[in-house]
């Protein structure tokens, strides 16, 4: 893939919804941000990050704040384009490339058509492949790469700039400016090198998340055996398809949580129960954690095999619940403290996929 | 059934702390018997809660994270614990709970309680409350056994009684009560095996500990008791009834070993009387003074034969009931055990009148009958001998007693009887017939095939009376209470099996003589 272009928004947002994990923003805005990009300027470049000089500089953008606040309050567009700006300006450097820090949900799309605006090419890697909440849960924290300096900038000119010791602060910080800013709001952080990028990123994202986006289009298209193919090609486990019978939403600490409860559709007596924190993070089959963070917990219409963020969900949803392993990259020393369920509060080991 | 040994959960669910509470769902595990409570601020695979515990969490601790409810319950399904009890739960903890209880079978218990550890404290109380009362119970009636406190089977009896408050008794083999008030058993069925057995087919359960001796013996008692009581109630009873058995066992193991040491030197005190030839020894004098007994002055000989399930032990048994009824009836002198009865005499310094041995007989008569009444396994027939001076008299008189009871047996129909040498008359003649093993094995042999097809008895006590009735049909007929040609059609039925003819004085008289030796021999 060298080039996207119209014809791959479709299958880009289909897959970036399922590697949302249940969150990561619902990404039909962000869909036609990136059309309307494309169509004004012109197809986006795909770059891998080895064939860019190595000292080049690559910056990210995403929208940071409140899921349920993005919903209702709709970018203005002129602010991550603006954000990227901020930081060139505050580094004294231009950027090569545009990247996407978590490929999953709607910061899958947003860098795209912001790197079609600015006339860059958008990198084929990013910090996750798959989404999570908070800034520093990336691996290039495991790879020790500093989040900061970065820049927040609202959609009415206002912009900040910061310099932050931990990737902790820095979530800390940019979380308190996006509350006084809207809660909806573009971030650029983790500005690297083409070299360091390619040392400590998740390569091939925007292709991942693209191909898994045309293996969904076949099974929505019914075509036979795709299914099977779709979870053989992305390494998923089935686990249950039942209905769901309880649905808990509140939001507490900042986090929009969330518990549903699936029925099996077999066995009224089996149940499945997600625990959600913007994302879903731990699955419990019948009492036992059976799906953990940081492996991705997707659940799909059981008709209709389209993806279901969690904002989306309601009581009588038949879904099908499959558990897909992380990207092979966060496999290092610091994961489980990062990223693992006691990172999220849950005082429960982490779980292996079967098989 | 098994008396139940702990309470269950549906018991536990009963108490008045968790009146206010419910169910969410589970109650196919409500039957589980719980070993513990318990509390716990999570519940995790990799510390589980004990086999058999009822777990009470604390919801409103657990915050957000109701997961943990859901893990629970799988977590104690997995361990073997019994129940789950929330308390405080806030928000409510959603449909999986009860889906989860229902699949693992575990009961889910939600309650509003506020202080936790004083509801486990309370449910914790309740359930061990029987277990705490069942050890004292034990431990009293352990002290009262191991401090010698009581030393006869009263004494033990009343101990579990008294700390049951309930009727507890000791039964011998044949239902006699030995100890405690009688307990009617009716048709209940009695612990057949060295076993502790509950009988439930009346409303009250019917206890019953049987009793050995002798380990591997046949039990020779029963202890019972009826009981209406709780579940942990009859628990305590069965376990102090077990152990109240063990003692008694040796309690009455003990008593048998010193009635057997007397009976021992008595018995060798009667063979050294028997074997006593004109000159009086001063040795046997002095052992008979020893044991308190005398024969100076006129000693009249007794003799007590038994037959059915009797051995020298039954007879140790036995024996302080027969010296009871004979002293009742006024009898009273030496009693000495034998392995099928009791010899003994009666000593008076003046010679007796001679018209005196009736009363004599009938007291003895009015005290066997007494004897059988209360153990129908068994028939007793008396012998009593004339009056003579000293020892070289008792011996003639005890001899004179036995050759009467054998007499009495012989001819007796009845389960008891006494006779006197004297009334024997002639007829102890037959004595030499009667004490010889040779003709008992031919009067079987005559018999054998009328025996053979008369399992009830009724054409041999056919042919007896028609013989005792001089040969008459009608007389025997107004005996057996049966028209005379009915007595006619079985005696000519009895000639054809036995291939004989009762014209015949000899053949008359045989028969006659086997059929007394079948009383004797049976």
């Amino acid at each position: 893939m060298d080039q996207l272009n119209l014809d791959d928004i479709e299958a880009l947002a289909l897959g970036a919804t399922l590697l949302g994990t249940g969150g990561g923003g619902d990404p039909y805005i962000a869909k036609l941000m990136m059309r309307q990009a494309i169509e004004e300027f012109g197809p986006v470049e795909v770059v891998e990050a080895v064939d860019l000089p190595p000292n080049s500089l690559i910056l990210s953008t995403a929208i940071i704040g409140a899921p349920t606040v993005i919903l209702e309050k709709i970018p203005a567009g002129t602010e991550f384009v603006a954000g990227i700006r901020s930081l060139a300006a505050y580094l004294g450097k231009e950027p090569a490339a545009v990247m996407a820090i978590e490929v999953g949900g709607a910061n899958t799309l947003l860098p795209i058509a912001t790197a079609a605006e600015m006339g860059l090419p958008i990198v084929n890697a990013d910090g996750m492949r798959r989404a999570y909440p908070q800034i520093e849960m990336t691996v290039f924290t495991l790879g020790g790469l500093s989040a900061g300096p970065l820049s927040v900038a609202d959609e009415k000119g206002n912009r900040c700039v910061f310099e932050t010791t931990t990737n902790q602060i820095a979530e800390t910080l940019a979380r308190t400016a996006v509350i006084q800013l809207g809660l909806a709001n573009a971030i650029s952080c983790y500005p690297m090198t083409a070299g360091q990028l390619v040392e400590h990123g998740i390569q091939g994202s925007i292709t991942y998340c693209t191909r898994l986006g045309h293996l969904l289009e076949d099974v929505k298209a019914g075509r036979e055996g795709a299914w099977q193919t779709f979870l053989d090609e992305s390494e998923s486990v089935e686990f249950f398809t039942g209905k769901v019978i309880d649905l808990d939403r509140r939001t507490t600490e900042g986090f929009a949580r969330s518990t549903v409860i699936l029925e099996h559709l077999d066995d009224g007596n089996r149940t499945m129960r997600i625990e959600v924190q913007n994302e879903n993070l731990i699955a419990f089959e019948d009492g036992e954690a059976v799906i953990t963070t940081p492996n991705l917990i997707c659940m799909l219409d059981s008709e209709t095999y389209d993806p279901i963020t969690t904002e989306s969900i309601a009581y009588g949803n038949r879904l099908i619940v499959i558990g897909m392993p992380c990207a092979p990259e966060w496999h290092v020393e610091g994961m489980l403290d990062l990223v693992g369920p006691r990172a999220f509060g849950y005082d429960l080991d982490f779980v292996e996929l079967p098989g | 059934m098994v008396v139940t040994r702990r309470a269950t959960v549906r018991h536990l669910l009963t108490s008045p702390h968790l009146r206010a509470g419910s169910l969410l769902g589970g109650e196919a595990g409500l039957d589980a018997p719980i070993g513990d409570v318990i509390v716990r601020a999570r519940v995790e695979p990799e510390l589980p809660p004990i086999e058999g515990s009822v777990v009470v969490l604390d919801v409103e601790r657990l915050g957000d994270h109701l997961y943990q409810v859901d893990q629970a319950i799988r977590v104690i399904s997995d361990s073997g614990a019994v129940a789950l009890l929330i308390v405080n739960q806030a928000r409510d903890v959603g449909p999986s709970v009860r889906r989860l209880a229902n699949r693992f079978e575990v009961p889910v218990f939600e309650i509003d309680s506020g202080d936790v550890m004083a509801l486990a404290q309370s449910l914790r109380s309740e359930l061990l409350f029987p277990d705490i009362e069942h050890a004292a119970a034990v431990d009293h009636a352990l002290d009262s056994f191991d401090r010698r406190l009581v030393l006869t089977p009263d004494g033990v009896v009343d101990v579990i009684s008294d700390l049951m408050n309930m009727d507890c008794c000791l039964m011998a083999a044949d239902r006699v009560v030995i100890a405690g008030p009688r307990i009617e058993i009716g048709g209940r069925r009695l612990a057949d095996s060295n076993h502790h057995y509950v009988d439930h087919s009346l409303e009250s359960a019917l206890h019953s500990v049987p009793i050995a001796i002798v380990p591997g013996e046949e039990p020779a008692y029963w202890l019972i008791a009826e009981s209406e009581g709780s579940d942990s109630a009859q628990r305590t009873l069965a376990s102090l009834m077990r152990l109240g058995a063990w003692y008694l066992a040796t309690i009455l193991a003990s008593a048998r070993v010193n009635a057997e040491r007397d009976a021992r030197r008595r018995i060798t005190l009667l063979n050294e009387i028997l074997d006593t030839t004109e000159v009086s020894e001063a040795g046997i004098a002095n052992q008979i003074t020893a044991l308190g007994w005398t024969t100076t002055g006129w000693n009249t000989g007794l003799n007590i034969q038994l037959r059915g399930s009797v051995d020298s032990g039954r007879v140790l048994n036995l024996h302080a009931e027969m010296r009871q009824r004979l002293g009742d009836a006024g009898i009273d002198g030496p009693l000495i055990e034998r392995t099928d009865g009791w010899s003994g005499w009666i000593s008076d310094p003046k010679e007796p009148p001679v018209d005196s041995y009736p009363t004599i007989v009938r007291s003895i008569a009015s005290a066997l009958t007494g004897f059988v009444g209360s153990h129908s396994d068994l028939t007793a027939h008396a012998g009593v001998g004339r009056p003579h001076t000293e020892l070289v008299g008792l011996r003639r008189s005890l001899s004179e007693a036995r050759e009467a009871s054998m007499i009495s047996h012989a001819r007796g129909r009845e389960a008891s009887g006494a006779a006197h040498i004297d009334q024997i008359g002639v007829q102890r003649i037959l004595m030499g017939w009667f004490a010889s093993e040779d003709f008992a094995s031919f009067a079987h042999t005559v018999l054998e095939p009328l025996i053979a097809v008369d399992p009830d008895g009724q054409m041999l006590r056919t042919l007896e009376v028609y013989l005792d009735a001089n040969c008459s049909a009608t007389a025997a007929a107004v005996k057996l209470d049966v028209h005379r040609n009915t007595v006619a059609n079985r005696v000519e039925r009895v000639c054809l099996v036995l291939g004989v003819r009762l014209e015949d004085p000899e053949t008359r008289l045989s028969l006659q003589l086997a059929c007394r030796m079948l009383h004797l021999d049976r």
